[in-house]
């Protein structure tokens, strides 16, 4: 499975792939902002693991741009932020989310929702 | 109004002065030509009275050297606003990026410190050659991946300090605008415009959280699973208390 890791922090694009490879996910390409990312979804991304708050183009923009792509309108995403507040949630949600998680996660807590998000007809987290 | 203006001024107001004063004098030498206008001996009169006519120019002339006086240090506590205050909040900042820019270096190193960590258990695994060494080299993998997940630190202490960084700049752009106050006290022109400006200016979308925090429990993530669950199947409303 082929994953799109995006943050504009290098140290946390190391730890996601990190974690992901620990769990099994070895194929991960990596983006720093959303624009960046949104360049790299070219219908092969099967999840994505994104930052909200980076420069250029945030991660909630970058949600919303990636599920007007016919080609990742189902795509799994999962929002890993430091943001906690209801309101952000809700932003999320109606962006295209997948998934939720706060940071700093641990990888127990990634692989539970990777494995909720990816499971036959998911649900949210 | 510069000083040579104003000097100019007062010494045509004083040359009028005397003027009047001359005149006031030949009235009273020839009353009896005009006695018979009662208003007008009522103005001479009061203007004979008048005791602080002749030394008004003077007055004059030492209120604006006062004022020029005080205008002077005012530019001056102004220039030394920029130069010390608004200098030393620049040189902070700069400060902040240089520890976001150096722990994350640091961080990096460490990553990849690890990195090598693994590598070296993985290797001395598979040359252990006997099950009973493999729960130790696999607590020892779990313990290095348990450091490799704390250095998210780096993360959250970068976006704090870019929190901090805009608080700074929030600040010298209000001190900068404060010492451009006085400019506007010496020269005239719209008061408050920068500070309307500054007010506006601040509001920006933001690259990092100022919120964001180390201190994240289960618990806390256990709320964001409940706020997401209550979205997805529309029963959050924005408004609600924070998690």
């Amino acid at each position: 499975m082929k994953c799109l890791v995006v943050d504009d922090s290098a140290t946390m694009r190391r730890i996601v792939v990190n974690a992901l490879k620990s769990i099994g996910y070895e194929n991960v390409v990596e983006a720093a902002d959303g624009s960046d990312a949104l360049q790299k979804c070219d219908g092969t991304i099967e999840l994505v693991i994104t930052d909200w708050n980076m420069p250029v183009m945030g991660g909630l923009d970058f949600v919303k741009g990636l599920r007007a792509l016919p080609q990742h309108a189902k795509t799994p995403i999962l929002m890993v932020t430091t943001r906690s507040v209801k309101e952000d949630i809700l932003q999320a949600v109606e962006a295209g989310v997948s998934s939720y998680i706060l940071k700093p996660f641990t990888p127990q807590v990634l692989k539970e929702k990777i494995d909720q998000i990816l499971a036959p007809a998911s649900g949210s987290a | 109004m510069d000083a040579a203006q104003v000097k100019a001024l007062a010494t045509e107001l004083e040359i009028t002065l005397g003027l009047v004063g001359e005149l006031i004098g030949e009235l009273q030498g020839h009353a009896e030509a005009w006695t018979g206008s009662v208003r007008l001996r009522q103005l001479v009169d009061r203007l004979a009275a008048r005791p602080n006519l002749g030394v008004l120019p003077a007055v004059l002339l030492r209120a604006h050297a006062d004022i020029s006086g005080i205008l002077g240090g005012i530019r001056l506590t102004r220039e030394a606003i920029e130069a010390h205050t608004v200098q030393r909040i620049r040189d902070t900042k700069e400060k902040l990026s240089d520890v976001t820019t150096t722990t994350e270096s640091a961080t990096l190193e460490l990553l990849d410190g690890l990195d090598r960590s693994l590598e070296l258990i993985n290797s001395l695994e598979a040359e252990a050659q006997g099950a009973s060494r493999a729960g130790g080299y696999q607590s020892l993998r779990e313990q290095v991946s348990a450091l490799y997940n704390h250095l998210q630190f780096q993360d959250i202490t970068a976006q704090q300090l870019q929190g901090v960084g805009q608080a700074l700049l929030d600040l010298e752009t209000r001190v900068a605008a404060v010492a451009a106050l006085f400019d506007q006290a010496l020269h005239g022109g719209p008061g408050s415009a920068l500070l309307q400006y500054i007010e506006t200016a601040s509001s920006a979308d933001l690259s990092y959280n100022p919120e964001a925090t180390m201190n994240r429990t289960r618990a806390d993530q256990a709320m964001v699973d409940e706020a997401f669950r209550g979205a997805r199947h529309g029963a959050v409303s924005p408004g609600t208390a924070r998690s």
